[in-house]
């Protein structure tokens, strides 16, 4: 019997569990993603710090004006501090060679010498007086200098539910430097950068101040008599007006704690010698020359780079700095 | 004839006008000159320590201001050179003016000699005109030249007689005689003083 050998016939199962059967690709599938940036969710109030660079842009176009009002109203009193200057130099050199002047006929006036001497003495005391004026002035540009450079961060108050800003130099929440975490504020510049260039212009006056101060001592010691060539009753360690050392305080040129003011000095050479007393010395028409020259050189300060610094800012906050 | 003496009295206005700039620089040059001569009078002062009194307490102020006032020089000088540039220009328009005025006489025919020198009533001789205007332009070419010459002698190391002299110099104007000046104005527009 024929025996049909059965085939082994292995029916192909197609639905044969392959191994080898190419598994879904682990890359197809896209890992779900959290979304990171929630949608503008309009909340009723906006974040303090989106509301920081406007609320900072308007305070540093409000400080820098202030800048630039105090140096001119430095530069406008030490001009008129150096007019004061050379008419109490004029008075007290005239007054000083008046002995020796040939007064050809005046000669034969009774008292005509003392008379002019009394006169030029008259005019000393009024030069000084506006000398002082305008010394005071210029502490108080200085002063106003420092406060504003101190002013230019911006401060949000994020405890409250209604933002408010506030403009200091000192936060009342330890968390915020004012400075936006170091953002620019208009383009380039952060807040600490114009800092800096604020401080730059502070340090500059500063330093200049000390050395028209030593020159307001030192002119203002001039005697008023005749005989002495100084009055001894002016020292450096004086206070020049009332409240001087308050302002003084303020630009740091006065020390609380020594009690002693800074020693003037010229910008790249900072002096370790405190000075307080002042040399004894005579006084003569070139040191007094020299004295007018210094005072209107102003030694200290660079003028070009503090032109070229409001230059800078202004055109970095794009506005017209007048 | 007339026209052409009306032509040159007009070239002769110009001349004024470049002569009133020039006097306006002249003044602003003066000033510069004596800014810049007192600060050099000042340096041998302030190069001299002894002469600081009170201040010599303050480190490296002799330097300080030394520098600064170098640094004042420096610029006035830069600012004279400019003021120099300015007087060449009047110089070139003058020379300009002198040249051009050639042309007036070329219009038609070249005029012999007899025609430059023929006078008529008051008015000034062609000849008069062409030489005023040459000799002016003359005039301020060569104290150009000594001003420029001035300038250059002025630095911070001279003397304070020297520095007087060549401000006398400077005043002066040598090369450029007012007399000469007003007479050949006064030949050019004799009509208009009568």
């Amino acid at each position: 019997m024929e025996t049909v050998e059965a085939t082994p016939s292995y029916e192909s199962n197609p639905k044969n569990p392959n191994p080898s059967s190419p598994s879904p690709s682990p890359s197809s599938s896209p890992s779900t993603s959290p979304s990171s940036s929630p949608s503008p969710s309009p909340s009723p109030s906006p974040s303090p710090s989106r509301l920081w660079r406007p609320a900072a842009q308007r305070n540093l176009r409000n400080q820098w004006p202030k800048l630039l009002a105090s140096k001119d109203r430095w530069i406008s009193a030490a001009s008129q501090g150096r007019s004061h200057a050379t008419a109490l130099v004029n008075a007290y050199l005239s007054r000083k060679y008046m002995r020796d002047m040939d007064l050809g006929v005046l000669k034969d006036m009774p008292e005509i010498c003392q008379k002019a001497c009394e006169k030029l003495s008259n005019k000393q005391m009024l030069c000084r007086e506006k000398l002082l004026l305008s010394y005071k002035d210029m502490v108080l540009a200085v002063s106003d200098l420092i406060k504003v450079s101190g002013s230019m961060r911006c401060f949000v108050n994020s405890s409250t539910a209604s933002p408010i800003l506030q403009f200091s130099d000192h936060s009342v929440y330890n968390n915020d430097s004012g400075d936006g975490g170091g953002v620019p504020v208009f383009l380039l510049f952060s807040v600490s950068d114009f800092e800096k260039l604020a401080q730059e212009l502070v340090e500059m006056f500063v330093l200049e101040l000390t050395l028209k101060r030593l020159l307001v001592v030192e002119l203002l010691s001039l005697s008023c008599e005749d005989g002495a060539d100084r009055t001894d009753s002016l020292e450096w360690s004086e206070e020049l007006f009332r409240g001087e050392f308050d302002q003084l305080r303020a630009t740091e040129l006065h020390s609380e704690e020594s009690c002693q003011l800074l020693a003037p000095q010229t910008k790249d050479w900072v002096s370790r010698i405190s000075v307080t007393e002042l040399a004894e010395h005579s006084i003569n028409r070139e040191i007094l020359q020299v004295y007018l020259t210094t005072w209107f050189a102003n030694v200290n300060l660079n003028m070009s780079r503090i032109d070229e610094i409001f230059a800078i800012v202004e055109e970095e906050i794009q506005v017209k700095l007048l | 004839m007339e026209a052409t003496i009306r032509k040159f009295q007009q070239r002769y206005r110009r001349v004024r006008d470049e002569m009133g700039r020039w006097d306006e620089l002249q003044s602003r040059l003066l000033s510069q000159f004596s800014n810049a001569s007192s600060i050099i009078g000042r340096l041998q002062v302030l190069g001299d320590s002894k002469n600081y009194g009170g201040l010599r307490c303050v480190p490296a102020i002799r330097e300080a201001l030394l520098g600064k006032q170098m640094e004042t020089l420096e610029r006035i000088f830069c600012s004279m050179r400019e003021t120099l540039k300015e007087f060449y220009d009047i110089v070139r328009s003058l020379d300009k003016i002198s040249r051009d005025s050639n042309q007036l006489l070329k219009g038609g025919s070249a005029p012999i000699v007899q025609q430059m020198q023929l006078q008529i009533g008051i008015w000034p001789t062609l000849a008069d005109c062409m030489d005023g205007l040459k000799s002016i332009s003359e005039m301020h070419r060569s104290e150009y030249a000594l001003k420029s010459s001035i300038i250059s002698a002025l630095s911070w190391n001279c003397s304070s007689s020297d520095i007087a002299a060549l401000h006398q110099l400077l005043m002066d104007q040598p090369n450029i005689s007012k007399d000469e000046v007003q007479s050949i104005f006064d030949i050019i527009f004799a009509d208009e003083v009568c």
